[in-house]
């Protein structure tokens, strides 16, 4: 196993009042658990503030989970220090989604990308940068340039060859296409597989945009408010979705196809607030399938089929 | 068909101290009541200059409308002097936006804003003008509405904000409603529940739409008609059915096998290679001959016309559209 992700908790609090008492907790991520295999890829899909970012973070240990042990190659990596974690930063990296926000555009290329080389010390010369620049697709004279010469497609490369430098085995991915044109899109996806086989890095996939998911991910995780409601193989997921939810999402989606119009069923509500869930399952105030059993307790996650599990009363 | 509104060769371009960006380069479609345009293409294409140039929205200087003409419901927008336009905006036309979080006053409760859209346009009193947003509110699906009057725009959420939005933007019952981008800043499922009420309140009013969107799936959902935009120019259109079915141009090709839903899972994407030229140097000829793989040699120094190649479905390209015209 690359990673092993047990019952992970991430609470916020929230600070009210002069002496900023703890009135309460934002439970972004609520009991979380997942792994991914090596050379996997894991799509964790779900709507905003769902916490499937959050995970991400406490995976590479950007954020300290509140509870939870994470597992990367079999170390439990969740309560190591900052100085302990250098090691295995050397083998987890994170590409993020804001491919504008998320380059210093005071540093050029070269240095950006060679920055992480020098910080584990090792060699950042102009020579290994200019391949990294190569592998994903720019050249090496790109590096003297600054990242506002770049194009939004160029520019989340940058960021890819920056994660890459220091050679890690597992990558996340954190909406690594959404703020793309779909050409562009195309583009990176690809980059993404060619190296995933190269180097054969084990992907964490967020994103919200499913079609991507399918296409990228040989298993899928779908969140809700915090908590898995739904886990299986990509193609059984869409195939046969059992969670109420994941019926929802995948129904929300317009086809591509004009004569199959099928007028769009929108769920009706809003979410509900991660720092006041409802008690029993979190989707239970827009299901429409709940029945007044869902909003007793705790709903335990069912394994129906091979490595297909649904946290839902219908299947329990 | 009675046509609402009406583009003819509009050119939008923006006076840089870098150069001229013809943004929008020579755009013609239109929209007949009750229906819906689709206007597709990537960022940077000239969708967005389009539809502020219908509004007069254009910030100037840098940007001008150089030439074209645009009539909607009759009227001649772009010889109305500056005061009648404010007449037009919201009342004749309206428009929502992407970003529901910025196109709301935050120190103003939502009612107010409302109640101040209409009275602007009209010589009701206030008390009309309440009862008027009232029903709007409760149309677009707020809970309460009567309640929700008074609460300001950071108490709703994102998707509540666009139903504000869209509730201020047909209460006066607009010829013309301008989409742009309505969905892209929310999650899908909130995403469906706006579309479908964009199209229950269409066909309750008869309103033309004007849907921009980047999302081929929202369009296929939604549009009757389409223009797929590149570089400031309309390089397909047609009737919606048309153009998935048997799509032309090899830019409107490369844009929907490049859909990762199209193809096997895990099967290498189609990819348009290079990236969208800027506005300021747009290449000579067919505009899109710097990505296109079937380009010859006319195609670097020829621009195509938009020719029909089936009913009503007209397409921009000297290879795949004929070489005659």
């Amino acid at each position: 196993m690359m990673l092993e992700v047990k019952d992970l908790k991430m609470y916020f609090p929230i600070k009210r009042g002069l002496l900023r008492r703890t009135a309460g907790y934002v439970k972004a991520v609520d009991g979380v658990t997942f792994s991914i295999g090596k050379g996997e890829t894991l799509g964790l899909v779900g709507e905003s503030g769902c916490g499937k970012t959050t995970v991400g973070k406490c995976v590479v240990r950007l954020l300290r989970p509140t509870s939870g042990s994470i597992y990367f190659e079999n170390n439990d990596i969740s309560g190591l220090s900052p100085k302990e974690l250098r090691e295995y930063r050397k083998r987890m990296q994170i590409v993020f989604q804001d491919p504008f926000g998320s380059l210093n555009p005071r540093m050029t290329v070269s240095s950006i990308v060679g920055e992480g080389l020098k910080i584990m010390g090792q060699r950042s010369g102009e020579k290994e940068v200019g391949e990294l620049l190569e592998t994903v697709g720019l050249s090496r004279s790109d590096g003297s340039r600054y990242p506002h010469e770049f194009s939004g497609g160029q520019r989340q490369r940058i960021g890819i060859a920056r994660a890459l430098a220091v050679g890690p085995s597992f990558l996340i991915c954190d909406e690594p296409v959404s703020a793309l044109d779909v050409s562009i899109q195309a583009q990176i996806i690809n980059l993404l597989e060619e190296l995933q086989a190269t180097l054969s890095l084990s992907f964490l996939f967020i994103a919200h945009d499913l079609s991507v998911v399918r296409h990228i991910a040989d298993r899928v995780v779908v969140m809700y408010i915090g908590k898995v409601m739904e886990e299986s193989p990509t193609e059984e997921l869409f195939a046969i979705p059992l969670h109420p939810y994941t019926h929802a999402l995948f129904s929300s989606i317009p086809s591509l196809d004009p004569a199959k119009r099928r007028g769009l069923n929108p769920l009706p509500g809003e979410p509900p607030s991660p720092a006041d869930p409802p008690p029993g399952c979190r989707f239970a105030s827009r299901c429409p399938k709940v029945t007044a059993k869902c909003r007793e307790g705790d709903i335990e996650v069912v394994e129906v089929s091979k490595n297909h599990r649904v946290r839902c009363i219908l299947y329990g | 068909m009675e046509q609402v509104l009406k583009i003819e060769d509009l050119r939008t371009h923006f006076f840089t101290g870098e150069g001229v960006a013809r943004a929008v380069d020579g755009v013609s479609v239109s929209v007949g009541k009750n229906r819906t345009l689709g206007l597709v293409g990537e960022s940077g294409c000239g969708k967005s200059v389009t539809a502020l140039s219908i509004l007069r929205l254009i910030p100037s200087p840098p940007g001008k409308i150089v030439d074209g003409k645009i009539t909607l419901s009759g009227k001649d927008i772009l010889s109305l002097p500056e005061v009648e336009m404010r007449d037009i905006r919201g009342k004749l036309a309206s428009m929502i936006f992407q970003e529901p979080m910025t196109s709301l006053n935050p120190v103003f409760t939502i009612g107010t804003q409302i109640i101040e859209a209409v009275r602007i346009h009209t010589d009701m009193g206030k008390a009309e003008a309440r009862e008027i947003a009232t029903e709007y509110l409760s149309k677009v699906g707020i809970p309460a509405p009567a309640e929700s009057m008074s609460q300001y725009p950071h108490q709703l959420s994102g998707g509540m904000k666009q139903r504000v939005m869209i509730a201020m933007a047909l209460c006066l019952k607009p010829a013309l409603l301008i989409a742009d981008e309505p969905t892209t800043a929310l999650d899908v499922t909130i995403q469906a529940g706006i579309l479908r009420l964009i199209k229950d309140l269409q066909a309750e009013t008869g309103t033309a739409v004007l849907l921009i969107t980047h999302d081929l799936g929202i369009i296929a959902e939604m549009a009757d008609e389409v223009a797929v935009m590149y570089a400031g120019k309309v390089v397909e259109s047609g009737p919606c059915n048309s153009i998935f079915s048997s799509f032309v141009h090899p830019y409107t090709e490369g844009l929907f096998k490049s859909l990762p839903s199209r193809t096997e899972r895990r099967r290498k994407l189609y990819t348009i290679s290079g990236t969208v030229p800027s506005a300021l140097r747009f290449p000579p000829g067919c505009r899109f001959h710097t990505r296109c793989p079937l380009a010859i040699e006319k195609c670097k120094s020829e621009e195509p016309p938009l020719v029909d190649v089936d009913s009503g479905h007209r397409c921009a390209c000297w290879v795949r559209a004929g070489g005659s015209a």
